[in-house]
């Protein structure tokens, strides 16, 4: 990432935490990390990151073949 | 006899049909369901009708807030699929398509599992109509894998319907008890909700299927299994921990497709993983979080198959790696879908924010936070695939196709009311909330449930910012669990077809030799001893006449010989 890009998350990281002090009074929760500041940008951010390595990864490694692989019906239609 | 009517509209109107003068049809598979769903309206909840059969009484229609919730937006979606469809003249693919939404509603209105299983084969024969409609090779043959997958599931359905027919002696469709029987009817249902390792022939089937085919092909099938499944199965846990799971696979595999109606097809396996997970807490509260998300995600699934149907009727091509820069030549399809793409990932103001937090909510209620955690990990796949990836590659990006077709008014149409009645629902849910089964009190608009949306969805679009170069899609495909019969295909077809045949082949090849050999040493007993001759040659090959004169003189001799000797 470049450091630009660094920047710009931590400026809406900083910008989602203002918003959550700002229009969030006290709500019970049954969950403690719901009472992190920013928890669901930091959620949102880290969890699409691990789905996209973890399935470049997995397909990578793994699962990816070519478009033929079950025979030529799959391109000639 | 007007409470069978809504049904009599769609599958009478099948047989009526075909026997319309030509220019009417297209019109006639607006106003059947159309029609339908006015009488739906007039339906009133507690209705009960049947028919005798031999010794029991079919429950045709049995009228609750469940079934109506269902039965609405099936009709709904039947109407919305006609406009789309309207300017295909196929007279089979509109007959399928009545056939298939009319027995989908049989299945939601089914009080008795006879009535459900008949319901439940038809809406598999009709629909497989809809996918050998795109006429070529590769669809009959995903068809066929379609129908073998279903025949499975339906046997499994009714060997579980007559178990548990024989130990209860009843056949009214009601909750199920733990028991080899339900196992077997969870097996059948499992298959048409699309649960893994049993979803492989949705995501094989619909992307091959006619551009208007798979729009209804979207909304029926896995649907009414979410029925089924809330009625027959509420609060069964293993349903938690399957719903949960799907939700989180389509995504994963979603990302890595290339075909964008594979794409939305991985994306209904995880929608309707929020349905499965909701069935399985079986709260009120996630009952009617299924039925809601059930219905929203007809809505805007439907949209989302119009647009990329769309986008495949305009350009012919169906793969990110070869769309491209369509935003100038179809803006108005990039809005449609981008009001369906929005809704399935949950934006507020749309109709997906308001039915997927009642699942999310019912799950919070009950405590399971594993679940309101893996579910929103889904959410951010879903706006990353559909929501950026699918429409950023497809109308920006850097190929470049071009539309050689215009889109049919039709299917713009189609696409107009379906994304006003996902904007109605998302801006006012007690649209949506009044059709519930159960009555509600919940407000999705609070301010904790806006702020946390938006971040999530915020970041996720971030993260794609960044990365979209690394995100180009790859000509490639991904194996999944038909791996297991697509593969050893070959191997079997070796094993139980071309192996018998290659041995009766030399079977029969023998017997003839032998036959042959036989034949040749019966007409000439000398070939035993070799033969200078290549083939049989009368004229050459027989013996001459003197060897004949000289053996009967022989044998005369003989003969003669030996009589006189005995007279001696």
């Amino acid at each position: 990432m470049k450091l630009k890009q660094i920047l710009f998350v931590m400026a809406a990281l900083v910008l989602s935490i203002a918003a959550e002090r700002v229009f969030l009074g006290a709500h019970e929760s049954h969950d403690w990390w719901t009472e992190i500041p920013g928890f669901f940008a930091l959620f949102g951010f880290f969890a699409c990151l691990t789905l996209i390595v973890l399935a470049k990864a997995m397909a990578r490694y793994w699962l990816q073949r070519r478009e033929e692989y079950y025979g030529r019906e799959a391109s000639d239609d | 006899m007007t409470e069978f009517m809504p049904q009599v509209m769609l599958l009478g109107g099948a047989l009526v049909l075909p026997l319309a003068p030509r220019a009417t049809r297209s019109a006639l598979l607006l106003v059947f369901p159309l029609v339908a769903f006015l009488l739906l309206l007039r339906l009133p909840s507690g209705t009960q009708a049947g028919l005798p059969f031999l010794e029991y009484e079919l429950v045709i229609i049995r009228v609750d807030g469940l079934s109506l919730a269902f039965g609405y937006v099936f009709t709904l979606i039947t109407f919305l699929g006609g406009l789309y469809s309207f300017h295909v003249k196929d007279t089979g693919q509109q007959v399928a398509a009545l056939l298939y939404a009319g027995s989908g509603l049989g299945v939601v209105f089914a009080g008795d599992w006879l009535t459900l299983y008949i319901f439940w084969e038809l809406m598999a024969i009709s629909s497989v109509w809809l996918i050998w409609s795109a006429r070529d090779a590769a669809s009959i043959r995903a068809g066929m894998r379609y129908l073998l997958m279903h025949l499975f599931g339906g046997g499994a359905l009714l060997a579980g319907i007559l178990l548990h027919g024989e130990q209860t002696q009843s056949l009214s469709f009601n909750a199920l008890e733990p028991g080899s029987a339900a196992y077997l009817i969870l097996i059948g249902f499992a298959v048409n909700a699309a649960i893994p390792p049993l979803h492989t022939w949705l995501v094989d089937a619909y992307p091959e299927a006619s551009v208007t085919g798979s729009v209804f092909l979207s909304a029926f099938t896995t649907k009414a299994a979410v029925y089924v499944l809330s009625r027959g199965f509420p609060g069964w846990e293993i349903l938690q921990i399957l719903g949960t799971v799907m939700a989180v696979y389509g995504v994963v595999f979603a990302f890595l497709e290339n075909d964008i109606r594979r794409i939305l097809a991985y994306h209904i396996v995880s929608q309707v993983g929020y349905m499965v997970a909701g069935v399985g807490l079986g709260t009120e509260m996630a009952l009617n979080g299924a039925t809601a998300h059930a219905f929203a995600h007809i809505l805007y699934k439907g949209l989302l198959f119009m647009g990329a149907g769309a986008v495949l009727y305009a350009t012919g091509q169906r793969k990110l790696t070869e769309l491209g820069g369509l935003a100038g030549s179809l803006p108005w399809v990039l809005v449609f879908y981008m009001v369906g793409a929005l809704s399935i990932s949950g934006f507020p103001l749309l109709s997906g924010f308001v039915s997927k937090a009642l699942v999310l909510h019912a799950a919070h209620l009950d405590h399971r936070s594993w679940m309101v955690l893996l579910l929103s990990v889904a959410s951010v796949g879903t706006f990353l695939s559909v929501g950026l990836k699918l429409p950023y590659f497809t109308w920006f990006g850097s190929g470049r196709s071009l539309p050689n077709k215009t889109v049919p008014p039709g299917m713009y149409m189609a696409m107009g009311l379906a994304s006003a009645i996902n904007l109605a629902i998302g801006l006012a849910p007690e649209l949506l909330y009044r059709v519930l089964p159960f009555a509600v009190e919940y407000r999705p608009y609070t301010a904790a449930h806006l702020l946390e949306t938006i971040e999530i969805l915020g970041f996720t679009g971030l993260v794609f910012w960044f990365l979209r170069d690394k995100l180009v899609g790859k000509a490639t495909i991904t194996l999944d669990f038909d791996w297991f019969y697509r593969r050893p295909a070959p191997i079997l077809r070796q094993l139980l077809v071309v192996g018998p045949n290659d041995c009766f082949t030399f079977m029969e090849d023998l017997t003839l030799a032998v036959a042959r050999q036989l034949s040749r040493l019966s007409m000439n007993p000398f070939f035993a001893f070799g033969s200078p001759f290549r083939s049989y040659d009368p004229d050459v090959y027989r013996s001459p006449l003197g060897t004949i004169v000289l053996v009967v003189l022989l044998c005369v001799v003989f003969l003669l010989g030996w009589r006189f000797l005995r007279f001696l």
